[in-house]
């Protein structure tokens, strides 16, 4: 009956969540799709060893993962890395606070959406890379640049994201608070803002990306540190190993950053339930 | 109870004279959608039967405060109604969108009831009877998605329930529900209404439903919809699913009711 059908679902919330969310984390690794990406690399192996590809500057993997471990041996690469990695994660968590403040105050205000939206629209469809070679000017070849860049990036998919999501709640939810005779305050922090967090959730996913796309481009043409400004050297060197060590590297801190941010959100109640909901459909 | 009993005089729980809305519209289109005049009596159960569309959701809205009207006067009490009334409390179809799927049922109940004047053991003790009214008392910690659509509603109404309401709103609440559940939840809000003594109004497109609840059947119709035809239900209380809806008197009114709809 009811009862068993129910047992079987764990509650998203409670003691061991942490854990749990680990748990079903590595149970979502594609283990079929890890082999399709193991035979790609084996045949780009193939094709360079058996001299089918003979472009100069194409290495195989095998020199790009010795490169690899040469660079960490040096702990340049750590050192690129972790230079990357903290402008991004400074310039989107900056970007997140700006972004999801303003996309409540655009969600939750048409005078804020009247008034500022087009200003948004305009300033986000400015391309964004062009607004390197300027930072660069302003703020030097610095960290500073860097996040100033990412952040004004990363800031717009938040926001539309966050004031998207907080217009996507439905019409009962409203009704169901004002019936109930919640305040405006209480209805927006109890009531619309949790309704909106996936939402959110997904601008904080999409923001993550374009700030590692930033923090790459800012390294290769401004700041002479980081993964990106390391990739532009090996070329200039012409050490293509090196080159593509570099960009690897950039790959799995994408990939590890998306991983991070699905983890952590997890844990908010909000978005746990969208996702039970979901998986029980 | 909270709301304040010298505004009662009429012995009316709602009266709405002269309500119209037309959404805007104006010109040939502006006769609008509803143009109703009723009164609702204290402890009354007033189911009100419609055909789709024509405008049952608009004036139950208005009714409880939720949606602006273009012309007319709405009171509750004795007081005229312009945001939801203290007391008055509006029960959803769409159940499942009506509750917050992150907070457990404990939590879900306890939304009206945040930034209330209640102290703890007193909300505390409102939740409870309100679930046990339902017999939810089970289900505490269980999350709405993990309920069945007619535990969701009882949810629904149980949160309702808790800010201990003089009136609910029901706009087609077991209209998404199976015929076994439908008729559970029709015979306990039926014994909810015996016990509390609240006034309802009671939305649906089910005519049986509305002869089976109802004190008096209101049927709805025309363009702009007005208060087509009235009956009064005398059917004994309390009704049963099997005898009562064997009854002359229930086939008589449901026959009449449908006529009335011109069905
Ligand atoms: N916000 C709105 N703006 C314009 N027209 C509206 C609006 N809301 C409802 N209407 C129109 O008013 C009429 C009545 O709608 P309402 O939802 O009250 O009908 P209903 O009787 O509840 O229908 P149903 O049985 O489908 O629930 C419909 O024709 C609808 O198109
Ligand atoms: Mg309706």
């Amino acid at each position: 009956m009811e009862g068993a059908r129910q047992a079987s679902l764990r509650p998203p919330i409670g003691p061991g969540r942490g854990v749990a969310a680990v748990r079903a984390g590595l149970a979502r690794i594609n283990l079929y799709g890890l082999v399709t990406l193991l035979a790609l690399v084996g045949l780009w192996q193939l094709l360079v060893d058996t001299g089918v590809v003979t472009a100069q500057y194409i290495v195989a993997p095998t020199e790009i993962v010795s490169a690899a471990g040469d660079l960490l041996s040096t702990g340049e690469l750590q050192e690129a890395t972790v230079h990357t990695l903290s402008a991004v994660l400074i310039g989107w968590a900056i970007a997140m606070v700006a972004g999801v403040l303003l996309g409540c105050l655009f969600g939750l205000f048409r005078a804020a959406r009247t008034y500022g939206m087009s200003t948004v629209d305009l300033l986000r469809s400015l391309p964004t890379i062009a607004l390197v070679p300027p930072a660069v000017l302003v703020f030097g070849f610095s960290l500073r640049m860097e996040v100033a860049v990412i952040v004004y990036a990363t800031l717009w998919p938040i926001l539309i994201n966050t004031a998207g999501g907080i217009a996507q709640v439905p019409r009962e939810l409203h009704d169901a608070a004002r019936t109930l005779r919640l305040s405006r305050s209480r209805t927006a922090a109890s009531v619309i803002v949790p309704a909106a967090l996936p939402a959110i959730i997904v601008g904080a996913r999409l923001g993550m990306a374009v700030a590692v796309i930033l923090a790459v481009v800012a390294e290769m043409v401004g700041t002479p540190e980081g993964l990106g400004y390391g990739m532009v050297f090996a070329q200039q060197a012409i050490q293509p190993a090196d080159m593509f060590a570099c960009i690897i590297t950039i790959g799995l801190l994408g990939v590890v950053l998306n991983a991070a941010v699905v983890a952590v959100s997890r844990l908010l109640p909000a978005v746990a339930a969208a996702q039970a909901e979901r998986e029980r459909r | 109870m909270v709301v304040d009993h010298r505004a009662v005089e009429t012995g009316f729980a709602f009266e709405c004279e002269g309500v119209r809305e037309s959404f805007g519209g104006s010109g040939a289109e502006g006769r609008g959608v509803l143009d109703v005049s009723l009164e609702v009596g204290e402890g009354e159960f007033l189911t009100i039967v419609g055909g789709s569309g024509v405008g049952k959701t608009t004036l139950l809205k208005i009714l409880g405060g939720l949606a602006p009207r273009s012309a007319g006067r709405v009171s509750f009490r004795g007081r005229p109604v312009t945001s939801p009334p203290e007391g008055v409390v509006m029960v959803f179809q769409d159940y499942s969108r009506s509750l917050l799927p992150w907070r457990t049922v404990d939590h879900n109940m306890s939304l009206g009831l945040e930034g209330g004047r209640l102290a703890k053991p007193e909300r505390r003790e409102r939740i409870d009877s309100a679930l046990g009214k339902v017999g939810l008392s089970d289900s505490k910690r269980k999350y709405p998605w993990q309920l069945s659509g007619g535990m969701q509603q009882r949810l629904q109404i149980a949160r309702a329930l808790a800010v201990a309401p003089e009136a609910f709103l029901m706009d087609e609440p077991f209209g998404s529900l199976d015929a076994i559940t439908k008729a559970t939840l029709q015979d306990e809000l039926a014994r909810l209404h015996g016990e509390t003594q609240m006034t309802i109004v009671f939305v649906t497109h089910d005519v049986e439903e509305a002869v089976y609840l109802g004190d008096r059947v209101i049927v709805l119709a025309g363009k702009p919809a007005g208060v087509a035809r009235e009956f009064d239900v005398s059917l004994k209380r309390p009704r049963h699913q099997i005898t009562t809806r064997e009854q002359p008197e229930f086939l008589d009114l449901r026959h009449r009711v449908h006529l009335a709809l011109g069905q």
